[in-house]
Parts: C-alpha cells; structure tokens; sequence
C-alpha cells in the first residue's frame, strides 16, 4: 500500500517541476523574438520608457543573474505581474480566478472518458468480433478522429441552436449569481442550495466534458480491450472457463481486475493530452480557464502568465498520476511503494 | 545494445565521470555557441546561448520529473503497445539527469564565456 | 497508403526483390486487403486526394482569398437558406452548394483549397519527421552506445510531453505562421519515428546474416540500405499513416488557435476558428460545419487505413484473431 513516506517523496517531485517549469519558460522568453519591455510598454511608447522598465525588470543585467533571480521567484511561488493580459496584476491572482474553472472542465471529462470507456472496452472484448465490436472500435476511431473544434461546435449546432435543450456557451445562466466558495461552478452552485442555478451549471458542463473526454474515451476504451482480450487468452482464464462457470462471471471474476492495471496507468499518460484538449474546449465554448490564458498569453508574449499556466498544467499531471498510483496498489497490492 | 552492465541499468543515476564528461561537453557546446552567435549578431549572444542551455536542462529536469511520476505508466504502456520497446524508468531517468548534466554545462559555458569576453 | 501500390509498380526492381518478395509471402498484404475498414480509409483518403489536387489545378488561390462582399453581400447558407433541413434538400443544386462566408466567398471552393492545403502541410510534416526519425533511429540503432543513449534520451525528453502543448511551446519561440507550425510538429513527431524505426532497425542487426555481412567488410552505408532499411518500411508506413491523420489536426489546431494560417487562407483550422466565432451563435452553422466535416473525415481516413496496417502486422494482435 501507499505509505506516507512515498506520498511526500512524490509531493517533493513538484521542487523540480517548478524548476523545470521556470527554466524553460525562461528559455522561451528569452530564445522567442520580442522585447519583454517593450511587450509591457506597448509599440507606441516610448523609447526611454522601455528603458525605464528594461531597467526596473533587471533585464540589463547579466543572464545569469536573470536566470538566479527567476528561479528564486518561481520557487517561493512569485511569478511577477502579468505583462499585457491583465497590465500589473500579480499572476497568482490572475489564476486563482481561472484555474477551478479549467480543473472542473478536466475532471468531468476524464470522468465521462473513464465511466464511458471502460464499459465500452469490455463489451467489445467479450464480445469480440461482433457487430458490437466493430460498431465500439469504429466508434472509437472516429473519436480519435474528430478535433475537438468540429465536434464542440456540432454539438452546439444540435443541442442548443437546433434542439434548444441545452446552453450554448459559459458556464452557467446568467440568472443566477453563485458566490464563489471553491471556484468549481457546480460545487459552489450546490453549496448555494439553489437547485435551479446546480442544474443550470451541470447543463453548461455537460457538452464541454463531453467533448474533453472523448479522445480519453476511445483511448481507454481501446486500451481496455486489448487488455482484456490478453487477459482472456491466458491459461488461468481458459482453465475456469473449463470448470464449467458461466463465461460472463469467468470474466468478471477473473479478468476485469487484472486488465483494469494497465487501463489504469494509461489514464494518468493520456491525462496530459486531456489537458491539450481542454486548451482548445474552452476556446470553443468560451469557457474562461487557464487553457484559453495559456493561448492568450503565448499570442500576446505575456511570459508570467504562460509560466503560472504551464506550471498549474504540470501540477495537475502531478496529481492525476499520484491518483494513479494509489489506485494501481489497490489493484495489485503485490506491488510495494 | 546497451553499453552499460546489467547492474548499472538497475541505478536511476548514471555514473558521476559520465556526468562530468557530459557537463564538459555542454560547456564546450555553451561556450561556442556563445562565440558564433557573438561573431554572426551583435547583442544578445550571451543571452541565446545561454537560454538555449537553459532549454535543454528546463525539459530535462521536466522529462526527469515525469519519469519518476508515470514512469510506471510509461513502461506498461511500451510493453502493452509496442512490442519490442524497452523503455524503462530507471534509463529514462539516467539519460535527463545527463542531459540535465549537458544544459548545465551549457548555461555555465556559456557564462564563463561572457564573462572572457 | 502507398505501400502496396508501389510493391507493384516496382516489382521486378531487382534490387529491392528481396525485400518484396518476403513483403507478399507474409501475411500484411493479405491480411491488410482483407480489413475492410482499412479498405474503406483507402478510399477516403484517395477521395479527399482527387479534391485536392482538383482544386489546386482548377482553382485561383488569389481569387479564394479575395473578399467578395461586393458581388454578394448576402452571407447565404447553402441555396440562400437558413435552416439546416431546407438546406440538405436543396444542396447541390445551386450556385453555393457550401454557402458563403462572412466575406460572401464560396464555401464550397476554399475546403475544397482547404483540402490541398491540409494534404501538403500534412505530408512535408509527416515527410519531414519521418525523415529525421529514419535518420536518428536508424544511427542510434546502428552505431548503439553513447550515441543511441544521446539520441533516444533526447527523444524520450521529447516523447514526455503532450503532443499540444509542445507544439504551443515550440510556437512560442518560433512564431505564428503555417511553415513555422510545420517545424514545430515535426520537432513534436520526429522521437515517434526515431523509436519505432530504431526498434526496427535492432531487431534486422541482431539477426545472424547482418553480423555476417558486417564481418565480411560490408560498409556501413550498404547494410543499412540493403538490409535495415527495407526491414523497417512496413512499420515505417504504419508509423507515418497514424501520424497523417494527427498531424492534420495538430496543424488545423494550431491554425484553430491562432498560432497557423494567416487570415484569409483557406485553412480547415482558421475557416472553423472564425466559423465558431463569429458564425455558432448567430447562426451561420455552414461557415464551421463544412470545414469540420472534411478534416473529420480526412482524418479518419487515415485513421482507418494505419489501424488496419497496425494490426495486420502486429502478430500479438494477429494471435488475437485467431
């Protein structure tokens, strides 16, 4: 099982994380063309005004002492001030607003992808061959297959402009006002007590965590019905599957355990495509996370923005596989931490 | 194919002359990229060279933080997916800190190199 | 896709005949005829070609890029309609069987553009990166030792990160642009073709008759042309068809951010990006939906044909069947 001195061991992981983080942004901003002064200042100021800020920023000064000065910043958490995006304003605060938002987006999608792609695995595996399984597989494919650009706007041509049964963009009606307590719209909308204002925001969330979770669906759905078919090829199976059990219970009993193992470390990899997805979700339902601050800020040259952003994604990656560990010693508890 | 002992392919830390060699060499790298940047453009040679060092060793240092945290992940999935691959952690591992090793030298070349000039 | 096409066309090229003839006498051929699935992504992608290159003889860039407010205003649907029913009963028999943009230009000639944009910036990224993971793969698996350890770490460091977000990384640095969103993703697909062609390249140099050709004094560059490389073309192909489909939609995604076609261009990315956000709400649905439809099925085209390729030579999944 997972013991306490594993778990800070993988929380310390985040020093070099935000190391990482930091130095690479640092390289961008400094590799990409542009002046960082003159991004602050605008294209019409003027010339000594740069000067001003070049200076106020330190970036006369050597490289290296740049680069100490940023790594310092980074790891007590102090990313600076937003440069263009939101002029002055300390980025930390810039994200507290938009980060439950992107963090609600992708846990309901990999959830839609789990709740949806596992089932739809094993049906395909048990029944491998059918019609079901050809419909599953191709089904998948085409998931893979569709951008997430194309689907979210078919969706909202179907569902909100053809059907009305569905909001069209944002997160919730502009109805209600919800305090914001955790940032998570549907948290904070049951927190409310306000029925009509939860059911508001889980209709704006569905489409969206849809689209996510697609490509995470036909991914895990794929993933766990090769795994099952190679479960069920091995002997074990085949000898119970003799002894007379009905396959249906064989298959659960024995199967479903074992090949959830590799299904389940596959989630934690493809969690950061899921978030490259949530990148291009928010920007076709006009939700407003970190994923449409990232695009923004890599557009406009807004470099502490697009550190603070790239640093949360990673955080988020950290944690989803922290979350995939524990569950992988659950399932196979011969494996020590 | 692999060079190395089967006991050294267990250590998630490649051996320290290695990572000398390789930190040498980054600084070499830093150092010249440094001078031809310097004697092609005029400004910002030390910056570049410098951040190019810092590129490498940034996604390093990240490619090494994912290692460690789907590292288990990663080796079940090239067994799974791709037969024939033999990813593992601990190479994973051992290859970012000496590519971590080689971005350092870069960074660090490339400043003695400023500094000289 | 174009595998068995050329098995035929160069057939009787003695040099390659080994390696054709032992390409017929496995099953891949067969087995890949016999996808039906993988028969119909064929099909797809020949299409989508033909529209392509169609387009790109008959039709004016310029023109397609030029506004037309002038001589229709009017924005239509498909055949002056507005709702989705009236306009599939009509469709095709007018002069805008596509609508028109905000622009008023014809719908139906910039996807078809669109098409020839797709398949040439798709393919110089899928060419590209496939030539640099020949490249790489194939000096890592030969030479081996520190060199492969350079490499195929170098690539590992790469292969960590999402395809995206690298790809937006990348664009940072570079730039906005279509070619510069072509560098980008090919720097993001190269480790995919350095693995599998390196994996490749090992499993043909452990093989005894390379240990003999080599202890004959053959030079290097012979044994990896005659021997390595054509072991390694079936997954090759398989490697680069997936990718296709991907790198289609990365570009088209990046284009869709923002980071690719400049405006105006007939790109799926850019028609959709400025169809979702001027045409969604106000009810111009043909201005994304058309562009969608076609890079959606491109794409699965692709996807179509590589899967098939991926299982008939995967012999763990061939065992499967059986």
């Amino acid at each position: 099982m997972i013991s306490k001195r594993f778990l800070l061991k993988r929380l310390l992981l985040l020093v070099p994380v935000v190391l990482g983080v930091a130095t690479f942004v640092f390289a961008i901003l400094h590799l990409s063309p542009g002046n960082p002064a003159r991004t602050i200042a605008g294209q019409r100021a003027s010339e000594e005004f740069v000067r001003q800020i070049e200076s106020d920023l330190g970036l006369n000064d050597p490289i290296y002492v740049q680069y100490g000065r940023f790594l310092w910043n980074a790891i007590q958490l102090d990313f600076g001030n937003s440069y263009v995006i939101r002029r002055g304003t300390p980025v930390t605060e810039v994200l507290r607003d938009r980060f439950p938002v992107t963090l609600e987006l992708a846990i309901y999608g990999q959830l839609a992808g789990i709740v949806f792609g596992i089932p739809l695995g094993i049906l395909s595996a048990v029944k491998q061959d059918s019609v079901t399984d050809h419909l599953t597989r191709i089904g998948a494919l085409t998931g893979i297959s569709v951008p997430i650009f194309w689907s979210g706007p078919l969706l909202i041509l179907v569902f909100a402009t053809m059907l009305d049964v569905l909001p069209t963009t944002g997160r919730i009606s502009s109805d209600y006002s919800v305090d914001a307590v955790t940032g998570l719209i549907t948290v904070d909308a049951l927190l409310s007590g306000n029925v009509d204002a939860f059911l508001s925001a889980v209709q704006h969330m569905l489409l969206p965590s849809l689209v996510i979770g697609v490509y995470s669906m036909a991914l895990i759905s794929r993933m766990m019905r090769s795994s099952m078919l190679e479960v069920i090829r091995q002997d074990y199976m085949r000898t119970a599957r003799a002894k007379g059990q009905g396959a249906k219970i064989t298959v659960m009993k024995h199967g479903f355990r074992n090949a959830l193992i590799p299904v389940v470390t596959i989630i934690g990899i493809q969690f950061g495509s899921l978030l490259g997805g949530a990148v291009l979700t928010e920007t076709v339902f006009n939700i407003t996370g970190i994923g449409v601050l990232l695009v923004e800020a890599i557009s406009v040259g807004d470099y502490p923005v697009v550190q603070g952003t790239v640093l949360l994604f990673a955080f988020l990656f950290t944690l989803v596989n922290l979350g995939v560990d524990v569950t992988y010693s659950i399932l196979d508890p011969r494996i020590e931490q | 194919m692999d060079a190395d002992d089967p006991a050294d392919t267990e250590s998630p830390w490649p051996p320290l002359s290695r990572l000398g060699a390789t930190f040498a060499a980054g600084a070499v790298a830093g150092a010249v990229t440094f001078v031809a940047l310097a004697v092609g453009t005029d400004a910002d040679a030390s910056a570049q060279a410098f951040s190019l060092g810092a590129l490498v060793f940034g996604a390093a240092l990240l490619g090494w933080s994912t290692a460690v945290l789907a590292g288990r992940g990663l080796e079940a999935t090239h067994r799974h997916l791709e037969t024939g691959s033999d990813w593992t952690e601990a190479k994973s591992r051992r290859a970012m800190v000496v590519l971590c090793a080689f971005g350092l030298g870069g960074m660090v070349g490339a400043s003695i190199a400023t500094a000289l000039a | 896709m174009s595998s068995e096409t050329t098995s035929q066309r160069t057939d009787k090229d003695q040099y390659r005949r080994g390696f054709f003839e032992r390409l017929r006498q496995s099953s891949f051929l067969s087995e890949l005829l016999s996808n039906r699935l993988a028969l119909l992504g064929l099909g797809i992608i020949l299409l989508i070609v033909v529209v392509a290159v169609q387009a790109r003889l008959f039709l004016d860039l310029e023109a397609i890029k030029a506004t037309q407010l002038g001589t229709n205003p009017s924005m239509a649907g498909p055949c002056g309609e507005r709702s989705v029913i009236a306009a599939i009963q009509s469709a095709g028999s007018c002069a805008h069987p596509m609508g028109t943009d905000l622009q008023g230009r014809d719908i139906f000639d910039r996807v078809r553009y669109g098409a020839w944009l797709a398949l040439k910036y798709g393919t110089v990224t899928v060419a590209a990166s496939t030539a640099l993971g020949v490249g790489l793969g194939t000096i890592a698996a030969y030479y081996g030792g520190w060199i492969d350890n350079l490499i195929m770490r170098t690539m590992d460091v790469l292969l960590a990160f999402p395809s995206l977000l690298l790809a937006l990384a990348l664009v940072a640095i570079f730039g906005a642009g279509l070619w510069k969103a072509v560098i980008a993703l090919t720097l993001v697909y190269t480790p995919r073709f350095a693995r599998v062609v390196r994996g490749a390249a090992l499993k043909v140099l452990e093989d005894e008759y390379i240990e003999a050709t080599v202890s004959l004094g053959a030079r290097d560059r012979r044994v990896i042309l005659r021997h390595v490389l054509p072991n390694a073309i079936a997954p090759i192909t398989v490697q680069s068809t997936l990718n296709y489909g991907l790198a289609i939609i990365d570009i088209a995604a990046l284009s869709f951010l923002g980071f690719g076609a400049s405006a105006g261009t007939p790109s799926w990315g850019l028609m959709l990006s400025n169809g979702v956000d001027q045409g969604l709400l106000s009810g111009h649905w043909w201005w994304s939906f058309f562009p969608g439809l076609l890079l959606a099925l491109t794409v699965l085209g692709f996807n179509l044909l590589g899967d098939g390729m991926r299982d008939a030579l995967d012999p763990r999944m061939r065992e499967a069947v059986d």
